[in-house]
């Protein structure tokens, strides 16, 4: 018998279309977009501000438009679906602890990422007076 | 007992241009697994199939296949959980030699390039005993070491469906098991395939290794605290000699 390997073609541009688990991770990975254009808004902001009282007044006007609040808010669902995603991820990433001599779960490492979360959350939230 | 249709891909290299299905009735028991179906085939009605299997319990590592798609130890792949119309095929991301047989070299090649082996720490006579370890030293790597060679996670890695020059979940989670093992010293030989960019960076953590692996190694797991290790190398080799890991 005379070897004559088959090699199946992959599609280049829509392998992540064929399964559940690539298509769930081309989406994880694309709201990382979604990060970056609040980062931009943001920075405008600042350069904003930077430009005067009138300027900035324009800025926020704009921003509490209903156009943008609904910007902010698929913003804001793609963030929470990223931070969600990253955070189940998160004990592949970091080495195993021991406590008591016991590891340490990884639903306990997960439980660490959303209390953390709400710690930073309510300061924030102390620091802009809304608590 | 039920009748179950199997879908096997096939290719003859001597006959076939490319592979196509073909279709077999099998008269299947319930408690059967794919493989069970399979060896009904080629006992009954096609002595030609031709495939790989040995233990039959989840332990060899030969009898990869896609079953539905999904890359299946198929003799860990029980009928009750498929309808009546099953499609095999071969393992994806790997060149099929005959029918549902693949090319394995590749995988063979990067395993001796990670040289995933004990390289000890230090040259031990027999006359000094073993080399010994605590629960704790070996609960580092244990998960790991549980790796039977499937490539069940090549299958998945659409990284590795994409460029075939990534060194891929199972070598690099081979290499991580044994950088971290403390009877081991050959992190440094070990980091030119490790730590390159083809390796462990090569990941961008899809996680489907994890998800398809047989014995729960978590190959996607062993490459995150790869990265980790490759990147804390990195600083500290500004101010010390590399680690290496």
């Amino acid at each position: 018998m005379a070897r004559r390997p088959y090699i199946r073609e992959v599609p280049r541009f829509s392998w992540w279309a064929k399964k559940h688990v690539y298509t769930t991770y081309m989406l994880r990975e694309a709201t990382c977009i979604a990060i970056a254009v609040y980062c931009g808004l943001l920075i405008v902001g600042l350069i904003r501000l930077s430009q005067g009282e009138a300027a900035y007044g324009a800025y926020l006007a704009a921003m509490q438009s209903p156009v943008g609040i609904a910007v902010q808010i698929v913003i804001g669902l793609f963030a929470l679906y990223h931070t969600i995603t990253w955070f189940t991820l998160a004990p592949k990433g970091i080495p195993p602890m021991r406590f008591g001599g016991e590891r340490v779960k990884p639903q306990a490492i997960v439980a660490a990422h959303y209390v953390g979360w709400a710690g930073v959350s309510a300061v924030v939230l102390l620091f802009v007076g809304l608590v | 007992m039920r009748d179950v249709t199997l879908e096997i891909l096939r290719y003859d290299p001597d006959r076939d241009d490319a592979p196509h299905f073909e279709s077999y009735q099998v008269p299947a028991q319930e408690e059967w697994v794919i493989l069970d179906a399979i060896n009904y085939v080629k006992d009954h009605i096609d002595p030609s199939l031709t495939y790989r299997w040995s233990c039959h319990m989840a332990v060899c590592g030969s009898c990869g296949m896609m079953v539905n798609e999904e890359p299946k130890l198929s003799c860990k792949a029980f009928l009750r959980d498929y309808g009546d119309r099953i499609r095999v095929e071969p393992m994806a991301n790997f060149p099929i030699e005959k029918d549902l047989v693949v090319v394995m070299d590749d995988f063979i090649e990067k395993m001796k390039e990670s040289k995933t082996w004990l390289i000890p720490k230090e040259d031990r006579s027999i006359e000094e005993g073993e080399y010994r370890q605590t629960p704790l030293e070996l609960d580092a790597f244990r998960q790991y070491s549980m790796c039977i060679n499937c490539l069940l996670c090549y299958s998945a890695c659409p990284q590795y469906a994409l460029g075939t020059e990534f060194v891929g979940p199972a070598a690099l989670a081979l290499t991580y098991r044994y950088n971290n093992d403390s009877r081991d010293g050959g992190q440094e030989q070990r980091a030119d395939v490790f730590a390159k960019s083809d390796g462990v960076w090569h990941c961008s953590f899809v996680g489907a290794c994890s998800e398809v692996c047989p014995k729960h190694v978590d190959p996607a797991a062993a490459i995150q605290l790869g990265k980790m290790d490759s990147a804390v190398d990195y600083f500290t080799s500004f101010v010390t000699k590399p680690r290496s890991r």
